[in-house]
């Protein structure tokens, strides 16, 4: 059997380049975009990098270097980032059978039906198709397990490789440009790792790889284990298609048969929706994207196959059951293709923060938090009864605060006629 | 919950039945539309080729209105095709959209305005240019 190849393609600064495409007075200068709850720094331009100011940072830590600097900065635009998103997966679609899109901005994809000579080129090719059709600017790895993909888009980020595409498959190579990546940018390797590594004097992927795997295992467990069997070239992790979130909480079951009208694929997806805001109202979290993922059943070699996903990023972010579901049966009617008999629907919440009113209520905890709930659940169950929305504006009040904070949030381009970019015919 | 196998009712209680629109078909002409009715005519269809790479912008001047672009209206604009000369085209130019017919020269790259005394922009090394997509259709009120 031929040996499987992997390629991650990963958006460059992805939020900063959404904002980009539509704002062309923004290339080359410093550019940040903050969360929307906490105003912290979530995306850098590389400007912005050169400046030093930290990812995750919040933003009125670094006051004086923006102003000096003259930084643009954005509040998040997730109405934006979504739709420049699910453009950028569907291309990527276009190039490979099988896709697994790991997080908003980056996917994996397998190539092994492309021909040994010409993944460098197929990688080139897909980066500039991402570019010329939505401005996106990406990095490509091609490698022969995930992890070696993810460090070689890693590299290609930092300038290694030709075009932002690096492609690590001989065995020189890898030795080479391993030994210039930091522990700690290995896929997997997260800052508590790293620092146990480098007291050992492990520093570089490259140093990594050539550990004793049974010391790795003593450890980092069986999961740093395999991200150094992953870094030697052993394949541990498959491409997974279905929608997985990093960071989110998922609803899903498989149907008891299969499911081809949409009226009932909207039953389950709506169940879906409803039990992931429960569980996100039982950890005191909001979430600012909703997905859908539905598939046919796989094994069975008679039917037609079709799975798709989408995700849809919430105005607001909210853990408010309604409008979670309302946006995750959005999803469903535009991804739901008629004809197929669909064996599972999946609805997952991401980008999950910890909601506002609990930080105000640091010192009250407990009675407020569970009084929240019990107002939540009742909304719930009054809905239920009563029909959707019935006490929705009042839910819409208790979360007014979140749309002050957007004060810096650029127009939603793509989402909104209002708010179409404007052209200059002067 | 999701235990129960979903089942639309009314077929799980009487599988047999034969429905009541043959019986009527029985007794005159089915409409010939019939099996054509949930295909409304789709402007997405028509006007959007590829999805991905399609986007909507508003114009603001009126430089182009002998091309048929008036100040408001709204431009289809498709990224995924290289435009050649003489299309009306989406350029990012020093930092703003423009919109211009594009014309490529022996003595390089002109952008066009379509309306008398509005100035030609003739490219230099200094600009920051870039060609942000092809305008394929205008959506205009009358």
């Amino acid at each position: 059997m031929k040996k499987p190849i992997f390629a991650v393609i990963d958006c460059n600064n992805f939020f900063v380049s959404c904002e980009r495409v539509f704002n062309p007075s923004l290339w080359n200068k410093p550019v940040l975009v903050l969360s929307n709850n906490d105003g912290c720094i979530v995306s850098r331009s590389n400007e912005v990098k050169a400046l030093g100011i930290p990812m995750g940072a919040p933003l009125f830590e670094h006051t004086h270097v923006v102003k000096q600097h003259q930084v643009t900065v954005f509040s998040a635009n997730f109405l934006l980032y979504g739709d420049m998103s699910q453009r950028v997966i569907s291309i990527i679609s276009m190039f490979a059978p099988q896709i697994e899109v790991y997080s908003i901005d980056e996917a994996f994809i397998c190539l092994d039906e492309i021909p040994d000579q010409s993944f460098q080129e197929y990688g080139e090719t897909i980066r500039n198709t991402i570019y010329q059709w939505t401005g996106i600017p990406v990095s490509v790895g091609i490698g022969p397990t995930k992890t070696l993909a993810k460090a070689a888009s890693e590299l290609a980020k930092k300038g290694a490789g030709h075009n932002n595409v690096l492609t690590l498959l001989e065995e020189s190579t890898q030795s080479d440009l391993l030994s210039k990546l930091e522990v700690g940018d290995v896929w997997g390797i997260g800052r508590k790792w790293s620092q146990t590594l480098q007291r050992h004097g492990i520093y570089t992927a490259q140093q990594l790889r050539q550990t004793n795997d049974r010391w790795v295992r003593k450890q980092l467990g069986i999961v740093g284990l395999r991200t150094a069997l992953e870094l030697q070239g052993i394949v541990c992790l498959r491409l997974e298609p279905e929608l997985r979130p990093r960071k989110g909480i998922i609803s899903s079951r498989s149907f008891g048969r299969p499911v081809s009208d949409i009226k009932e694929m909207k039953e389950a997806v709506s169940q879906y929706a409803s039990r992931a805001s429960e569980k996100l109202r039982e950890q005191n979290s909001i979430a600012a994207t909703v997905s859908v993922y539905i598939t046919t059943n796989r094994f069975n070699n008679n039917d037609p196959q079709y799975s798709n996903s989408i995700t849809i990023p919430l105005p607001i972010p909210t853990d408010y059951t309604p409008e979670i579901i309302r946006h995750a049966l959005t999803g469903l009617t535009r991804i739901f293709r008629p004809g197929y008999r669909y064996k599972k629907a999946v609805v997952g919440l991401q980008h999950i923060t910890s909601s506002d009113l609990i930080q105000l209520n640091l010192f009250t905890k407990s009675p407020n938090i569970s009084k929240r709930t019990q107002i939540m659940s009742c909304v719930d169950t009054i809905n239920q009864a009563w029909g959707d929305h019935i006490i929705h504006s009042a839910a819409a009040g208790i979360k007014r605060d979140w749309k002050m904070k957007q004060d810096q949030r650029s127009p939603r381009y793509t989402t909104h006629w209002e708010e179409l970019p404007v052209v200059k015919a002067h | 919950m999701m235990t129960q196998p979903i089942l639309p009712t009314k077929q799980r209680l009487q599988p047999h039945t034969p429905r009541r629109k043959t019986s009527r078909a029985a007794v005159g002409f089915a409409s010939p539309a019939s099996d054509f009715i949930e295909r409304n005519l789709d402007l997405n269809v028509l006007l959007i080729k590829h999805p991905a790479a399609t986007f909507f912008v508003r114009v603001e001047g009126n430089a182009m209105e002998d091309a048929g672009i008036n100040e408001g209206d709204i431009l289809i604009v498709d990224r995924s095709t290289k435009p050649s000369t003489d299309q009306v085209v989406i350029a990012a130019l020093n930092g703003e959209l423009v919109v211009r017919t594009m014309k490529t020269t022996s003595n390089g790259i002109l952008l066009v305005a379509n309306k008398s005394r509005r100035p030609t922009i003739h490219l230099s090394d200094q600009d920051q240019f870039e060609v942000w997509g092809t305008v394929t259709s205008v959506v205009h009120r009358v």
